[in-house]
């Protein structure tokens, strides 16, 4: 379980400051589906790097299996975006002088444990339809197959959690709604997804859905049907109906 | 399929910016290139002043005064020549405390392009009976002592045992041949001192021009001190008793060579410390540029899970491994360069060579590629450090952009 408590992050502008997260808090319960709408701006990315472990809150916490992340030193937090966290963002960010399976393995050089994971990454690639681009080169592959890869890639070291970051931003219809598929799939084989985006579209795939506007997280839709609230944000806006 | 390994990591970065690599090569080709030079050059001295000092068995070599410059030519490269003192000079040093052995020699500079000569060589008459330096060598690799009419050459002689070699029209049977030591005597030939003085005697009638050599002249006296005895003091009180004499000992030639070096060497370092500081900046800004390049591909890594330690010795390690093979090639280049062009080298410089014992050259490559790589590292520390310490997200959606 993911929790951020009353989490602020600040970013220096000019001579004054930019609030992009305002005192936001959230709990993300094992195996929800959870997506955070936000127009370009509106801190949905900072606030999703907070809870990943790879921005540090100016004031809150976050919490994630009972551990106060940022009370962690830097290899306990790394280790735990190592073997816990799944990163998928909007643009592939693969190596490109390695070969899908390499790029697929990078993540297995922090988990230690290199020989599972070649196995394991053979195996994902082959699932996503990639086994005969198993040595092609990122130059090689087309848009849809790079963000696949990408996934594989977060899917590697068998993370409970994946964060993605407008994963299907650069992607036509067709081939978003295929990267939707794949993200579907693997929140219903257990993984808790935390996905940030910019089109409502998407929410259909979710269980939660937030809204981020001006820093200031609030809770749009709730599908997964439990009672317990996911959120309580300062300036709470009320649930609306589902969408 | 193979597990990706670290190693992996840093290759694949390095393949990325091939034209950066290489010039970044290029510098630390220069620098061990210089450095290695640099070396060879002293060490080779070195060690051929203590080989062939060694070799020749005494701790004090006397030159006449007025000949100091030509003897100490004939010692060092073998440079034919001759020259005479008085061989009462001998009888006198024989006197002095602290000598134990005091021997005569005589040098005779062959004729070059003459009938009556095989080249232009150095010929070194020495007395069998005095003699401690050329006379053990023959006891212990012919088994006997050299008879008249015999010749013993330096290694630079491409005559074998058995051949015959002709000075001042006079025949000459090679007994055996030196083993190197990179000084004068690998281009000279020892012959008996009454040999000596007897194919002067008859030179005028059988060579083309004579020998002006008389018998009771010599051109050196090889000393060997007492045990316990200081050879500098024993030197400085020759020069100081025995007028027209000009004493040589292993420090002053050693001391001498460093001189005839010291031009050389001080370009050679000025040239080393000149890459390596104009380099440094350039390989900094290298580092520094790659390590902005690829900030995103570290912040990737570590939001996969990579420790800052790991992205610091990433960034290192690529700095690392093109210093080791900078380093390598420019001693590999060097050492190539060195090795076909050493008598081209040591030809102009004039001055004594032998190769460094291979144990010492081991040594001084590994330092050499030591200090290119201590130098790469170096340059690599701060971008490393900050390459560490960036935001990942920040750096990610920077990318982005």
């Amino acid at each position: 379980m993911i929790e951020a408590k009353g989490i602020s992050k600040r970013y220096r502008d000019g001579a004054g400051h930019l609030t992009a997260v305002r005192e936001v808090n959230i709990r993300i319960n094992p195996g929800e589906f959870v997506l955070i709408l936000g127009r370009s701006g509106s801190g949905k990315s900072t606030l999703l790097s907070m809870l990943g472990g790879l921005t540090k809150p100016d004031e809150g916490r976050v919490v994630f299996d009972g551990e106060d992340l940022w009370a962690l030193p830097d290899g306990r937090i790394s280790r735990i975006r190592a073997e816990k966290l799944g990163f998928i963002f909007q643009f592939s960010g693969l190596i490109p002088t390695l070969t899908a399976f390499d790029n697929v393995m990078v993540p297995s050089l922090f988990s230690g444990s290199p020989d599972i994971c070649a196995q394991r990454a053979t195996g994902i690639l082959s699932s996503f339809g990639l086994a005969e681009k198993l040595n092609s080169y990122p130059s090689q592959l087309s848009g849809g197959e790079l963000k696949r890869v990408a996934i594989a890639r977060s899917l590697i070291n068998d993370p409970s959690v994946i964060l993605a970051d407008e994963p299907t931003g650069d992607l036509d219809v067709n081939t978003e709604k295929t990267i939707m598929e794949y993200i579907r799939q693997i929140n219903h084989e257990g993984k808790t997804i935390v996905m940030v985006t910019h089109n409502p579209a998407l929410s259909r795939y979710s269980d939660k859905v937030f809204r981020v506007e001006d820093g200031i997280l609030s809770e749009v839709t709730d599908n997964s049907g439990t009672q317990e609230p996911g959120l309580s944000g300062r300036n709470f806006v009320s649930k609306p109906a589902v969408m | 399929m193979r597990p990706l390994k670290f190693s992996d990591l840093v290759i694949q970065s390095i393949r990325q910016r091939p034209f950066r690599n290489i010039a970044t090569i290029l510098c630390f080709i220069v620098i061990t290139g210089t450095l290695l030079s640099t070396y060879f050059l002293v060490g080779g001295a070195k060690n051929s002043v203590e080989v062939g000092m060694d070799r020749l068995g005494a701790d004090v070599l006397v030159l006449p005064q007025d000949s100091a410059l030509s003897g100490e030519a004939v010692l060092l490269t073998g440079k034919p020549s001759t020259f005479v003192f008085a061989s009462s000079v001998q009888d006198q040093i024989a006197r002095m405390e602290g000598v134990e052995k005091a021997a005569p020699q005589i040098y005779i500079g062959t004729l070059q392009n003459a009938a009556c000569c095989t080249g232009r060589v150095q010929l070194i008459g020495f007395d069998p009976i005095l003699d401690f330096t050329i006379q053990p060598w023959l006891i212990s690799e012919l088994g006997r002592p050299l008879r008249r009419g015999e010749v013993v050459v330096g290694s630079g002689f491409t005559s074998e045992a058995g051949s015959v070699l002709t000075f001042y029209g006079k025949n000459f049977t090679v007994a055996g041949k030196l083993d190197p030591s990179g000084m004068g005597m690998d281009e000279s030939a020892f012959i008996m001192l009454d040999d000596a003085y007897s194919m002067a005697a008859a030179s005028s009638s059988d060579a083309i021009a004579p020998v002006d050599i008389r018998p009771g002249e010599i051109s050196a006296v090889l000393i060997r001190v007492s045990p316990g005895a200081d050879k500098e003091k024993i030197a400085a009180d020759i020069k100081d008793t025995i007028p027209g004499t000009h004493p040589v000992t292993l420090n002053y030639i050693a001391s001498k060579v460093n001189s005839q070096l010291s031009a050389t060497t001080q370009v050679l370092v000025s040239i080393t410390a000149a890459v390596t500081l104009v380099s440094f900046p350039f390989m900094a800004l290298i580092s520094t540029m790659v390590a902005n390049e690829r900030r995103r591909e570290l912040a990737l890594l570590r939001a996969m899970g990579a420790t800052k330690g790991f992205i610091f010795k990433t960034v290192l390690a690529e700095a690392l491994a093109i210093a080791a093979a900078g380093g390598l090639l420019g001693v590999g280049i060097s050492g190539l360069l060195l090795y076909l062009f050493e008598p081209l080298i040591i030809g102009s410089l004039q001055m004594p060579f032998l190769w460094p014992p291979l144990g010492s050259l081991l040594v001084q490559v590994t330092i050499t590629i030591l200090i290119a790589v201590a130098v790469g590292g170096a340059a690599a520390l701060i971008p490393a450090i900050q390459s560490s310490n960036l935001e990942p997200y920040d750096a990610i959606r920077r990318g982005e952009r």
